[in-house]
């Protein structure tokens, strides 16, 4: 053998000694290299080089094997000696032996962490939602004493005039600061190109409320209000970044909104959410389209309450003076009060209830994952019995049983909030991206911290409740029974009775939630049979603008205007028709005025939802015409004032009376407006409006600067949208249009949001069903097995086979009855919280339940033919033999 | 829980020490074939690592073949349960400095003997069962 092989077989072999842990490797080492070489050596001298090389291999890997057992046993005696006492040792091997009974069944194991991983991530995924948008405070300072006051008329709230909260604000003494808000789109010119952004019209104190100072400059305050004052405008970060390219000297520059040139007083800090997130800039309400009068009721009002005033202190305070107000000016304040809510609460209250309701079937069904997943492995520690006798026998207690059980449903459960958590991840985006645009502080949805902490909450929660079932029941098994097969046969029809209990509660659960869906599918099928009284045909085409009133500042312009374009649209290829309306149904655009039937005191007043239209617009839209006439050349700007009322404005004004012909009183019109017409009611807010009083005025005698265009096009609405700005800009290049979508599209976003919970329902739903025929199967199909002694003697006495079918199906039947009328109960019970979100369905309407019971008696019978049949194949010969 | 682990337990709990640090010599029973070998061999005389597997391979014919790895490994628990010591005194030949000597302590012995003991009434039982051949001579 050469020198050069020795020397890399040394080599090699000294290289194998650093697995070793150093200390072997210090008193050994040097033997262990001399004890090598001698015999590489000697087996050299007495076989020759090749089988010199293969011992030395073999030694290496020798080496290797024993230099890593080495290692292994020093760390495990270093284990012994940190751990502080057997406790932890117990809970270590407990750990050990959890994970090797998890290894042993792999296919249960993953079916349990796959079912625990879909309850916790459905549940951490809504919880994420629900802890951004009602949880989590109000990222402002002193969240807390902000509120929103609206004012209301006779009980119900409405938006606030300016004259009336000026008022507030120079008697009331709770607030530290008072402001108004008017969202509204706003032209920016001067900037490369027309460009219509969000907007705020703001009076008062607004950013003193909001307690954010701004990043550089000044914020807006009082004194920006006064008539006299330099016109100023504060942006957000955002807007100083996109327009301004963040330049430095931002603040003191001009710049142009709707025409009027402002100075940038102050610039925001980036992340400044305050009341909504959409704002870019912040306009004093003088330069506004609300008339700042007692009459119009346009602004919502926001306050930050002073140190230690309490709400309830502020709402007495300012129902003073609401009724003062009231007194001094019955013609427009008759039944006027003021309504105060915390910030928070005005924000989410559409959403409160939704998102409480679908947080609480995802807990549910989370709840029916946990016991699909605890009967589950109750029906797999069965076959451990025998593992589980020895153990007592041999002196375990039945608390290091029991721990034993919930440490390995932990362990399976953690593994389960895993898996549950990268699910959330998924989930969260996707609800965020789906769901209905106004769930308030949906920007703020991850999974951070807290969202962890509910997954973690919800893993130990569920390993607990799933270890201590099983756990309770060993415990409760005397020792001796586990071996004796009598005693065992009792044991195991105790089994199957505690998971026939478990599947019991699974399927009242799955009754909970698929009574919830069924009521919420109905309400949503009778909503969107709704006819909302105009064509939502997807066949028109809707875009907004604001004509700049310094430039149309009078009538006649504007009108001149809006006759230009209806011609032009018109005229425009594949558009049939065109019309514009001030504000078109389920834009979230509307104008409620107050009016009364006749000049006299103490008379009516009454609201009603108040348009201006052009010639074609009933005609486009299909509303119908019941009484007299639309509008024509006949009604033209200096003619009488015409009016064209709707059904319910005409049966609500003159009950039993005919319409036409009379006239109704609005406050402040020198002439009073006569009625030509009466058209179909429609439905302008949302399709759950129960009355629609609305009356119309011709574009001719009421123009104004803001108008929605309605184009009846041939084929797709949307692909004609750039020749119907262009026909706009053929008047006037640098007037912005915006919001270019069809009507269809509008009607369908309004029932979005019931079809975002129905989805999640749905998807809840079909789960708990999932998890029902999963159990229910299990625990039949053990139900069978114990008993086909049993059913193979009733075989042989002469039971048919039918008769054996029929006794196992019923078996089923009689968990799924129970079940459901448990379910059932509840969910009559728990009904009433869907009360706010149901439409023509009553939370007793008898057709989800019945649904759900057929549903489930059916998915119940299914589950449990497969082992009835198993039982009435039995083969008693077979059977009694064995 | 285990027996083994009930009784480790109760020692920990109530035994001192050193009684549980060094067990009797029939606690340690049965030991484990490459252990009994390296014993036998020290039984005959002192010896260093090459020399034991030198030794164990010739004893059983080449049947159980020591690397170096598994006798360093061997020799480290023997050491631990002070059934053999290490030497400190180096041989006085020049080639052998790098070299350690183990002998068998008393307690080695008195193992070894209680192992072949137990190895030779198994073997007596073997025979009784007629599992083994009684040697003709």
């Amino acid at each position: 053998m050469s020198a050069l092989t020795l020397r890399v077989l040394m080599a090699l072999y000294r290289a194998t000694l650093v697995l070793y842990p150093a200390s072997f490797r210090a008193r050994f080492g040097a033997g262990m290299v001399r004890a090598f070489a001698d015999g590489v050596g000697g087996r050299a001298s007495a076989r020759g080089a090749i089988a010199a090389v293969l011992w030395a291999m073999r030694a290496v890997a020798d080496a290797i094997g024993s230099g890593l057992a080495e290692r292994r046993l020093l760390r495990r005696r270093a284990a012994i000696g940190r751990s502080p006492g057997p406790r932890l040792r117990e809970v270590v091997q407990d750990l050990r032996f959890a994970i090797r009974q998890i290894r042993r069944r792999p296919g249960l194991a993953a079916l349990s962490i796959l079912t625990l991983g879909v309850g916790i991530g459905a549940s951490s995924a809504v919880f994420s939602i629900l802890d951004a948008s009602l949880l989590r405070p109000l990222n402002l300072p002193e969240p807390a004493e902000i509120v929103t006051i609206l004012e209301t008329n006779e009980g119900r709230p409405s938006q606030v005039s300016f004259d009336n909260w000026s008022d507030w604000k120079s008697q009331a003494t709770s607030f530290e600061a008072l402001a108004l808000l008017r969202p509204q789109t706003i032209n920016l010119t001067g900037v490369s190109e027309p460009t219509p952004v969000r907007g705020a019209f703001v009076a008062g104190d607004f950013f003193g409320v909001a307690g954010v100072p701004p990043a550089r400059g000044r914020p807006l305050g009082p004194a920006d209000d006064r008539t006299d004052a330099p016109p100023a405008v504060v942006i957000s970060h955002w807007a100083w970044q996109r327009y301004f390219a963040g330049r430095d000297d931002i603040v003191g520059q001009p710049i142009h909104l709707n025409n009027i040139a402002f100075t940038i007083a102050g610039v925001m800090p980036a992340g400044f959410y305050f009341p909504y997130d959409n704002a870019r800039v912040w306009v004093p309400a003088r330069f506004g389209p609300s008339r700042l009068a007692r009459s119009v009721r346009s602004f919502v009002a926001f306050g930050r309450l002073r140190d230690g005033v309490t709400i309830e202190a502020a709402r007495v305070e300012l129902a003073g003076i609401a009724a003062s107000l009231a007194a001094a000016f019955p013609g427009t304040n008759a039944n006027s009060g003021a309504r105060i809510d915390p910030l928070h609460s005005f924000l989410t209250s559409d959403v409160r209830q939704p998102l409480a309701v679908v947080f609480g079937l995802a807990l549910l069904l989370a709840a029916a994952a946990c016991a699909n997943v605890t009967s589950l492995q109750l029906g797999a520690t069965a076959g451990r019995r025998s593992e589980i006798a020895v153990r007592t026998a041999l002196g375990a207690g039945r608390t290091r049983i029991a721990r034993q059980l919930v440490v390995e449903h932990l362990v399976l459960a953690l593994f389960g909030g895993a898996l549950g958590l990268l699910i959330a991840r998924q989930l969260v985006p996707l609800a965020v991206a789906y769901s209905p645009l106004d769930v308030f502080g949906l920007y703020r949805a991850a999974l951070d911290m807290r969202v962890v902490a509910f997954a973690a909450a919800a893993t130990i929660l569920a390993g607990l409740v799933s270890g201590l079932v099983p756990a309770v029941h060993w415990a409760g098994q005397p020792a001796a029974a586990a071996l004796g097969s009598g005693a065992r046969a009792s044991g195991d029809r105790q089994l199957t009775r505690t998971r026939a209990w478990l599947v019991g509660g699974q399927v009242a659960m799955a009754a909970v939630l698929l009574t919830a869906g069924g009521m919420l599918v109905k309400s949503y099928l009778a909503l969107t049979a709704v006819a909302p009284g105009f064509s939502a045909a997807d066949q028109l085409l809707t875009m907004e603008y604001r004509l700049p009133a310094n430039r149309y500042n009078t009538a006649e312009q504007q009108l001149q205007f809006h006759e230009r374009v209806v011609q032009r649209i018109a005229a425009v290829p594949g558009v049939r028709g065109a019309a514009l309306v001030r504000a078109l149904p389920f834009s979230g655009n509307g104008n409620v005025v107050t009016y009364l039937t006749e000049e006299a005191p103490g008379a009516a007043q009454r609201q009603a939802e108040f348009n201006t239209i052009s010639d074609e617009y009933f005609r486009l839209m299909r509303i119908p015409v019941l009484a007299g006439r639309t509008f024509d050349a006949r009604d033209r700007a200096d003619a009488p004032p015409a009016i064209v009322v709707s059904r319910s404005f005409a049966e609500q004004a003159w009950p039993g009376e005919s319409a036409l012909g009379r006239e109704i009183v609005l406050p402040g019109l020198a002439v009073q407006p006569r009625v030509i017409g009466v058209v179909g009611d429609v439905r302008h807010r949302a399709l759950t409006e129960t009355t629609s009083p609305a009356f119309y005025a011709r574009t001719a005698q009421s123009p104004g600067v803001f108008m929605t265009i309605v184009a009846e096009t041939i084929g797709d609405p949307l692909a004609h949208r750039d020749a119907v700005k262009h026909a706009v800009w053929e008047i006037d290049p640098d007037q912005p249009v915006w919001k270019e979508r069809t009507l269809a599209s509008l009607v369908d976003g309004s029932v979005q949001p019931m079809r975002s919970m129905f989805g999640a329902l749905a998807i809840f739903a079909c789960a708990a069903l999932l998890l029902v025929i999963a159990g229910m199967h299990g625990v039949i199909s053990q139900s069978v097995n114990q008993r086909t002694r049993e059913i193979g003697v009733r075989m042989a006495l002469g039971a048919d086979r039918i008769a054996v079918l029929r006794d196992v199906l019923a078996r089923g039947l009689r968990l799924t009855l129970i079940g459901l009328a448990v379910g059932l109960i509840v969910s009559i019970w728990l009904s009433r919280l869907l009360g706010d979100m149901l439409f023509r369905t009553t939370p007793l309407d008898p057709l989800p339940y019945a649904a759900t019971a057929a549903l489930l008696a059916a998915i119940a019978t299914l589950s449990s033919y497969l082992p009835a049949r198993r039982a009435a194949s039995i083969d008693p010969a077979i059977t009694l033999r064995t | 829980m285990s027996p083994a682990d009930a009784r480790h337990r109760a020692d920990a709990a109530e035994a001192p020490d050193e009684i549980a640090m060094t067990p009797r010599p029939h606690d340690l029973l049965p030991l484990s074939a490459v252990s009994f070998e390296i014993l036998m061999t020290l039984a005959d005389a002192d010896a260093h690592g090459y020399h034991i597997m030198q030794d164990v391979e010739r004893r059983t014919n080449g049947g159980v073949t020591l690397h170096p790895g598994t006798l360093y490994r061997a020799l480290a628990r023997l050491l631990e349960q002070e059934l053999i010591e290490e030497l400190d005194e180096r041989r006085e030949r020049v080639e052998d400095e790098r070299r350690r000597y183990y002998r068998l302590t008393k307690r080695g012995r008195a193992v070894a003997e209680a192992e072949a003991a137990r190895l030779e009434q198994q073997v007596r039982h073997a025979r009784a069962r007629r599992l083994l051949r009684r040697q003709e001579r």
